[in-house]
Order: C-alpha cells, then sequence, then structure tokens
C-alpha cells in the first residue's frame, strides 16, 4: 500500500507492528521479507518515486580532512536510494575481514563470515545476480577464456566479483511492496527525530515532516533505521530530547569510524607477452563476473596490512581516464553523473580511434581498500539546518598511514609474484615510491562507500549496535545497512549491506513474536 | 635508444652469451656485459629507462657504486658463495637468472623509480648505468 505523506491530515498517527526508515537496498529488501506476514509495517520514504531536487537537498554538508565528494551528491533521497546510481559491483568480504587483526585498530565483527553465508546466498537474488559462486573454476566453466594471471595463489590470489545489471531496486520492487497489503509505504514522510521514553530504552515514536509543512506521528513495536551511514548516524545524534549526546550514543562512538573504500590509481602492470587478461578486464554491461588480485591472508598477517584487490584496466584507456574525485564534483547527483558518463564516452572514442593502442602488454593498476576503523573519521552534526530544520551532517574524512603502508605493500607483493612468475614486472606510482611519505596524492578518492558509523561489536564501548544490530540501550531500535559494519572490507558494501539486513529480519521476526 | 632496437642489441647479446667463451682481453667488459641490462626487464624497458634505473638505485645505495663492488655482489650465488669472474657466460647468465626468481620468492626486492624490482636486477641496472 502506498500513501504521500504530503496529502495526508497533519498531525496523523500512523500506527504498525515494524516501522523500516528509509527505502534504499537495505529498507526495501527488509520490506521485501515482510510481505505477507501478518504484521503491519510502515515503510518511511523521504522522497518521492522520482527525483525531488528539495528533498535532495536534504543530505547536503559540509566535509573536512581528506578531500571528499560533496555530501548532497553521493547518496540518492528517492525510493530505491542509491540504488538509482549504483555501478552494480559485488564481492562478498573475505573470511578475515570479520576476525580480530591486531594490526587493524577494532577490528573483529562479533559475527563471521560463516554466520553471513546464508543470507550472501539470498541477497545474490535481490541484487540479481548469479550463482552464489565467487570461485574462478565456476566461472571459468562458463568462459574457459578466463585463465589466471598467476599459476600460484599463495600470495596473490583471484578474488571474483559479479555484476548485477545493476539492480534498480525503486524501479525493480516498486510494484511489489505497492501491492503488498501489509506493507504501507509512506513517500515524503521525512524521519526529523526520535522519540524514547523517559530514559532513553525505548522508541516510542519518530516524527515526520515535509516540505508541505505536513506533520505526522509514526507508531510501532520496533524501528529499523536504514537511512545510509551518515543519515544514521545524524538522525540519532539529532535525537537528543531524552539523552543529551543523541540515542544510543551513550560512549560517544555514533558517528565515529566512518569508513569509506580507497579506490586509487597504484601503478602499472607490464607483461613480457601479450595477454588480453580477460579474467580481469571489465567491460561494463557485459561482464557478469571478474577477478581483482587480492592478497592472501597469510601475507596481510605477515605484513600487518589492510585486505585489498588490484583491478586491472588496459593502460592506453586507463590514461585517458580522470580520477573520480576530479570528475564528480557537482553537488547534484544528477550533473556529477552526468559528468562521469560523459567521461566514459570520452574514454571509449579514444579508444576507438586507436584500436592497437591496447596491445595487452600493459595495465594500469587500481587498488581498492579497507579504511582502518578511526574515530577521527566521523560524522558530526553541523550548527546549520537543512529546510526541515534538522542540524545537518557534517563529514570530517580521514586517513591513517596504516592506508598508504597497506596500498604500497599490496602492489608491491604483486610485484614480487608477477616477478617470480617470470610474467611482467609492476611499476607503483610515484606517491607509494617512499614508504616514509604519508602524504596522500590529489587523485586520492573513496568509492562513495559509507561504512561503519553505528559500528557493530560485542562491547558497547566499542559499537553502538550488537551482533543483532539493536542499538545498545535501547530495546527495539535497530540499524539496518553498512553503518552497522565493524570494519570495511575490500569490496564494495552493497552485497555484504543486503545480506546483513536479511540476518536482521530473520532476528525481527524471532523478536516480534514476544512483542505482540 | 628505442625499445625495438634495445631488445634486438639484448636478444644478440644472449645469443652471444651462448657461444663458447673465448679468451678476451676486454674480459671485465664481456663480464659486464653478461651481467647487465637485466635480460627480462629490457624486454620491458628501454635503455635510458635502465640506466636512470640503475642511477636512482645507486643514489640509495651509494655503497654500491663501484664497477667491481656490484660485479662481486653479482658473482654471489643464493647460497652466499662467490662464483669465479672467469666462469662461462652462459652459467653467469644463468645464475643470475636464479638470483631473480630466488630475490622475489623471497622477498629481496627493491623499489626503485617506482619498479618492483629484484635486488639483483636493480643491481644489473646500476653496472649498466655506469657502463
Amino acid at each position: 500500500m502506498y500513501k504521500d505523506a504530503r496529502k495526508s491530515v497533519n498531525g496523523t498517527l500512523i500506527e504498525g507492528d515494524i516501522c523500516i526508515v528509509g527505502a534504499g537496498a537495505a529498507g526495501i529488501s527488509m520490506a521485501l521479507e515482510w510481505i505477507n506476514t501478518p504484521y503491519k509495517v510502515i515503510l518511511l520514504e523521504g522522497g518521492g518515486f522520482e527525483y525531488d531536487e528539495k528533498v535532495q537537498e536534504l543530505f547536503d554538508g559540509k566535509t573536512t580532512g581528506q578531500r571528499y565528494y560533496p555530501l548532497k551528491s553521493s547518496r540518492l533521497h528517492y525510493f530505491g536510494g542509491t540504488t538509482g546510481h549504483w555501478a552494480g559491483f559485488c564481492s562478498t568480504f573475505d573470511h578475515i575481514d570479520f576476525n580480530k587483526r591486531d594490526w587493524v585498530p577494532l577490528s573483529g565483527w562479533p559475527i563471521s563470515r560463516n554466520d553471513l553465508d546464508p543470507f550472501y546466498a539470498r541477497a545474490q537474488k535481490n541484487l540479481e545476480l548469479g550463482p552464489y559462486d565467487y570461485s574462478v573454476k565456476y566461472w571459468q566453466k562458463t568462459d574457459p577464456s578466463l585463465t589466471p594471471l598467476l599459476s600460484d595463489d599463495k600470495v596473490v590470489w583471484n578474488k571474483m566479483w559479479q555484476f548485477s545489471p545493476p539492480t534498480r531496486f525503486g524501479d525493480k520492487y516498486r510494484d511489489n511492496i505497492i501491492k503488498a497489503k501489509n506493507i504501507h509505504l509512506y513517500n515524503y514522510a521525512n524521519v526529523t527525530d526520535i522519540t524514547a521514553n523517559e530514559n532513553a530504552s525505548e522508541i516510542k515514536e519518530v516524527t515526520v515532516k515535509n516540505h508541505e509543512g505536513r506533520e505526522h506521528k509514526v507508531r510501532a513495536k520496533i524501528f529499523v533505521l536504514a537511512c545510509c551511514s551518515i543519515q544514521n548516524a545524524r538522525l540519532l545524534l539529532v535525537s537528543n530530547k531524552q539523552a543529551a549526546k543523541g540515542l544510543g550514543n551513550d560512549n560517544d562512538l555514533v558517528g565515529r569510524h566512518f569508513m569509506e573504500h580507497l579506490e586509487i590509481n597504484s601503478g602499472e602492470l607490464w607483461l613480457e607477452k601479450p595477454n588480453p587478461l580477460k579474467l580481469y578486464v571489465l567491460n561494463y554491461g557485459v561482464t557478469r563476473a571478474r577477478a581483482e588480485l587480492a592478497i592472501s591472508e597469510e601475507k596481510q598477517i605477515e605484513h600487518k596490512i589492510l585486505n585489498g584487490t588490484v583491478s586491472l584496466t588496459p593502460l592506453a584507456m586507463a590514461k585517458n581516464m580522470k580520477p573520480m574525485i576530479d570528475i564528480w564534483t557537482n553537488n547534484d547527483p544528477r550533473k556529477s553523473l552526468g559528468n562521469l558518463l560523459e567521461s566514459f564516452e570520452k574514454v571509449g572514442k579514444e579508444a576507438a580511434k586507436n584500436p592497437h593502442a591496447d596491445n595487452g602488454i600493459s595495465f594500469q593498476l587500481m587498488t581498492r581498500i579497507e579504511q582502518a576503523p578511526n574515530p577521527s573519521s566521523r560524522v558530526t552534526l553541523d550548527t546549520e539546518k537543512d529546510s526541515l530544520g534538522v542540524p545537518r551532517a557534517m563529514l570530517h574524512w580521514e586517513l591513517t598511514q596504516l592506508e598508504k603502508r597497506s596500498i604500497r605493500k599490496i602492489n608491491e607483493l604483486l610485484g614480487q609474484q608477477v616477478g617470480s612468475e617470470g610474467v611482467g614486472r609492476v611499476k607503483m606510482f610515484d606517491y607509494l615510491q617512499d614508504e616514509k611519505d604519508s602524504s596522500w596524492p590529489s587523485f586520492t578518492g573513496g568509492g562513495w562507500h559509507h561504512m561503519g558509523t553505528t559500528r557493530m561489536s560485542d562491547n558497547p564501548k566499542e559499537g553502538v549496535v550488537d551482533a543483532n544490530c539493536k542499538v545498545y540501550g535501547i530495546s527495539n531500535l535497530y540499524m539496518a545497512g553498512s553503518s552497522c559494519f565493524t570494519t570495511a572490507g575490500a569490496p564494495n558494501p552493497t552485497l555484504t549491506l543486503t545480506a546483513l539486513t536479511l540476518r536482521l529480519s530473520d532476528h525481527l521476526k524471532q523478536q516480534i513474536k514476544s512483542k505482540i | 635508444m628505442k625499445r625495438k632496437t634495445f631488445i634486438y642489441l639484448s636478444v644478440a647479446g644472449t645469443v652471444a652469451m651462448g657461444l663458447p667463451s673465448v679468451y678476451c682481453r676486454n674480459r671485465n667488459g664481456q663480464l659486464n656485459k653478461a651481467l647487465s641490462p637485466p635480460v627480462f626487464l629490457s624486454h620491458i624497458c628501454d635503455a635510458n629507462t635502465i640506466r636512470e634505473i640503475g642511477r636512482a638505485y645507486l643514489d640509495y645505495i651509494p655503497v654500491e657504486s663501484k664497477e667491481d663492488k656490484l660485479v662481486e655482489l653479482l658473482l654471489i650465488d643464493e647460497t652466499g658463495k662467490s662464483i669465479s669472474r672467469s666462469s662461462d657466460l652462459s652459467t653467469i647468465n644463468s645464475l643470475e637468472n636464479q638470483k631473480i626468481k630466488h630475490d622475489f620468492d623471497t622477498e629481496k626486492t627493491i623499489v626503485v623509480k617506482g619498479w618492483v624490482l629484484s635486488i639483483t636486477e636493480a643491481r644489473q641496472c646500476a653496472l649498466f648505468s655506469l657502463a
């Protein structure tokens, strides 16, 4: 069922069993799980079914520290959320990503990769991916020409990725949601405040507003925030009537440990003999699966480095590409996306002009790496308020020497392996030459992946939510999405956040029985 | 020197190494040819790049700036044993290839001008830059 909250009578009280705030990959995935259950589900979306500039503007905010994309254009604020412009890159986190690693501060999830496996398998369907099989062998059966660069995988192994069409959740699942009798979708219902009981141990209701001046209250037995990492933190921080520091923030952790994936060009691979490296090269829109070069757990442990992978692009093509951080500069996500597509088009035209430039000899290396949890890398509130009267989010993105050292070591290990097997040599970029140099080059950028601001831990002193994504100290408030990530892994977060949401959904189905 | 010409000369040099060794007044010159430039790297880089790598290596490690020192180091095998300067050139060539592989396997590498190189081939570049 669907309602436009702008048209509801002012002061409407909406009641349900479960209230999901946010209709992106996490919120919609959760709502889909509850279709045809005996429970009334309220799904609140701040925007409508299409882009709306006034709503999008609510995501605007300042950034400090490491140069970053405009906050307003790095997330989409309408039904379907950021799946409206995501690229569809999916892969699983590795086992080591969930482990406590003594060289990665605050690492160690309270769950393991095995705990997520069944949910990864289910999430594949939501994202319209292939079978839950990320082995090279499986994909080689579909195309025997997918041959690995290296024969030995003890140091560098082939981590497979699958590509979603990409699924635009807004288009794909809109009808399923609207037609579901027990799912009550409200568009233009921006949550501006969460009201708890007097001692902030239980959520009573949330307040929703829109630009038409309508204000409504939503009551439910369970509340799930699925608004993305920055907005999840922002909502908890602004809801400070019953808890002065914000909900769930007794230990000053909400908004801290903001993590991104560094996606940064790091060097070149030169082969002795031409090799198209089809296993690794992405032909966007055509390739269903490809590999990136990853570092073994043993070597990560030995060198005390972060997890990361290296992707390959023919050098002739890559040389014409501008860094993403220089392309995605417009505050308007439509314009930034337009700039990106225009840039890709130019690269394509250049490649067409000189088809022999791609000689199969030289490739650009792009390192994709987790950012270590860092309390100083954080989301806070600005004194400036948005048009609905809510303090804006501010992001301070801060990297550490560990990320830089890890990028260098990953490329060095790759260079050693291609050297050992006599297939080629690696040349690292200038900024990685001096291992004592802690500076970052101007083209340093992220993958628009926001994680960690309500991190999961089995210790309330180190995390905002527990292993079931429940906010510590609040009996009926849960967080969904990548804000719960304890560490960031190397892969894009959508598959993992969807899996984690499905796991949360199963948990809530058990919990709600005791609440009714 | 263009890359193609350089590869040609490198290949010609390698072929020459396979010929029976004969006494030559310029034994050091031949020895240097056997030891440098690194064969694999010369398939990827041109001579100027290899010289630049060699010079940069010597900037990092000036203690190896003498030709004789580099030759001495290049003639030590993986077990630490020196092989004779009068060994035939194909033996020397084979030794260098084994050492390069061993360097990569044991992470005895160095980043010079961005290139992740085996210590041995970095020294070969250095020797080449001194020629």
